[in-house]
């Protein structure tokens, strides 16, 4: 928790002291940059800060969350992992809190939307309802081009999405602007944006052991609705971003059943 | 000029079959009632919920259709919002609109989504973008009427008005486009469809069907809720742990406080 407290004040930091450049491109991101602009990639992450309790008492009334069961780390205050694989317009995206994954998968037109559930040390997958077969909904692609593109949680869609072209990020978004790079002690190196709105300042830090992206930082500053001040925090460890699709991964899990929209 | 523009305003072009470049005459009439006092009731096409929002400057009611009664959900005033449930008889729980965005709020009582009812539905919000009970995405640019024609939906002809919002993105392009045609029969507005125009296609995504829309705001529905007990929104305090909510008078206290 100290190292955490101290990676946010070195970033704020490193922002006082730079001067914001409005560059678009840094050296080390441009890789990552590139396979997000072809939509060829795999992407996957642990978000190990905890999510904000999002309750204002301790106790949660049961049967009002139990709708909610899809949002469990709001509720257990535990990070989780992901990932996001992209091949052109086809797309899967999977949140994974141990024993229960939401997952989607887009190919072409349709939208499929299941779960991962593991009871007794075996894995299944199933539709949400709890059946073998999913039934595709149409992509409905006005959500996106209005509130931009989702990878999963909020976070995870806001700190991968800056790596984006911005063709693909809907106007009204922060902005991004590079600030600056350097070297840390432990042989790793990062480069930092920043994003500044009436609404708040947000600092990313993208760090690389190398060549290779293996970590995601961010602390904001927001104020809320009612004009408090709120922070938050939030670090994804990079497992694997690569320039290959994961193929496995687009098509349905074994076991489950597609039912598609085309005739 | 950009090209997506080009195609786009063909493809709004073959949405209708002929141009006349004036909103019908009715549609001022509307536009001034949303800024003043309205009745507004309507559904869409294949759901089933129906929704009755009047209101005038100072203040606005959103109810909902339940077994041929109108139901009160949401009251917006000027610097208040107060939600209605129902536990043996009607109730409501009052909040400042000032601390709307508070951390403080449980989210079991969803205060955002209670303000959102209050908004008019997107497709009328044409006719009324500054309506200040109603937010707009920010990629999404302020409506252009875009021209005014006859239109055929199932057997029936009407008169269209379009009008088209762009979708912008953060390279300065325009991304897709929202057109809204909004149908009158015989001078009164009767239905409301929405379109999404992108990449070549246009996607038809809502049927607004109104069943109701003229000038005046309904004092009646607001004074029938004179005697409705009104308690304060849940704050993360002692009440909260005791599920002792704190009674704050009745509704028409409370509105007659306003005046």
């Amino acid at each position: 928790m100290r190292r955490n407290k101290w990676m946010a004040a070195a970033v704020l930091g490193a922002f006082t002291l730079c001067l914001p450049f409005n560059m678009a491109s840094a050296g080390k991101l441009d890789a990552y940059r590139n396979m997000l602009a072809q939509r060829n990639c795999t992407i996957s992450y642990e978000n190990i800060t905890p999510a904000e309790r999002e309750h204002n008492r301790d106790s949660s009334n049961l049967s009002a969350t139990f709708g909610r069961m899809s949002t469990p780390p709001l509720y257990t205050h535990k990070g989780y992992k992901g990932m996001v694989v992209m091949q052109g317009e086809d797309r899967y995206v999977e949140t994974n809190y141990g024993d229960y994954s939401k997952c989607q998968l887009k190919k072409g037109s349709d939208v499929y939307d299941f779960k991962r559930e593991v009871k007794k040390g075996k894995e299944t997958w199933k539709s949400f309802d709890g059946k073998a077969t999913v039934v595709a909904s149409e992509f409905q692609p006005e959500k996106e081009l209005l509130y931009g593109e989702s990878f999963g949680t909020s976070d995870v869609s806001r700190l991968l999405g800056v790596m984006l072209p911005k063709d693909r990020i809907p106007a009204g978004q922060p902005v991004y602007n590079y600030v600056g790079a350097g070297n840390l002690p432990n042989g790793q190196s990062y480069e930092d944006y920043k994003a500044s709105s009436a609404a708040g300042l947000e600092a990313v830090r993208y760090y690389f052991d190398g060549t290779k992206l293996v970590r995601i930082a961010s602390a904001s500053y927001s104020r809320n609705g009612a004009g408090q001040l709120v922070g938050r925090k939030c670090i994804l460890k990079i497992m694997d971003f690569s320039g290959t699709p994961d193929s496995s991964k687009l098509s349905m899990p074994a076991g489950l059943k597609a039912k598609s929209l085309q005739k | 000029m950009n090209w997506k523009k080009i195609v786009a305003g063909v493809f709004a072009c073959g949405l209708m079959m002929g141009t006349v470049s004036a909103q019908q005459p009715a549609a001022a009439e509307y536009q001034n009632m949303l800024q003043q006092d309205f009745v507004l009731s309507y559904g869409y096409e294949g759901k089933t919920e129906k929704v009755r929002i009047t209101g005038d400057a100072g203040k606005r009611m959103t109810a909902i259709l339940q077994e041929n009664l109108w139901y009160p959900k949401v009251l917006g005033t000027n610097d208040k919002i107060y939600q209605f449930y129902i536990e043996k008889v009607t109730k409501a729980k009052v909040l400042p609109l000032n601390m709307l965005g508070s951390d403080k709020l449980s989210p079991d009582e969803k205060w955002t989504e209670k303000k959102d009812r209050l908004a008019l539905p997107e497709e009328l919000a044409v006719l009324a973008w500054q309506d200040k009970w109603t937010s707009h995405p920010q990629s999404l640019g302020a409506p252009a009427f875009s021209g005014s024609s006859k239109r055929q939906v199932g057997s029936d002809e009407y008169d269209c008005d379009q009008y088209i919002c762009d979708i912008r993105n953060q390279a300065g392009g325009v991304s897709g486009q929202l057109a809204y045609n909004l149908l009158y029969k015989d001078g009164k507005l009767v239905k409301a469809q929405k379109y999404l125009l992108y990449k070549g296609k246009q996607q038809l995504l809502s049927t607004l069907d109104i069943m109701e829309f003229k000038a005046g705001v309904d004092e009646g529905a607001i004074s029938k809720l004179n005697d409705v007990k009104v308690y304060k929104a849940e704050l993360g305090d002692i009440n909260d742990l005791l599920d002792n909510p704190v009674e704050e008078g009745t509704m028409g206290g409370a509105l007659n406080a306003q005046k």
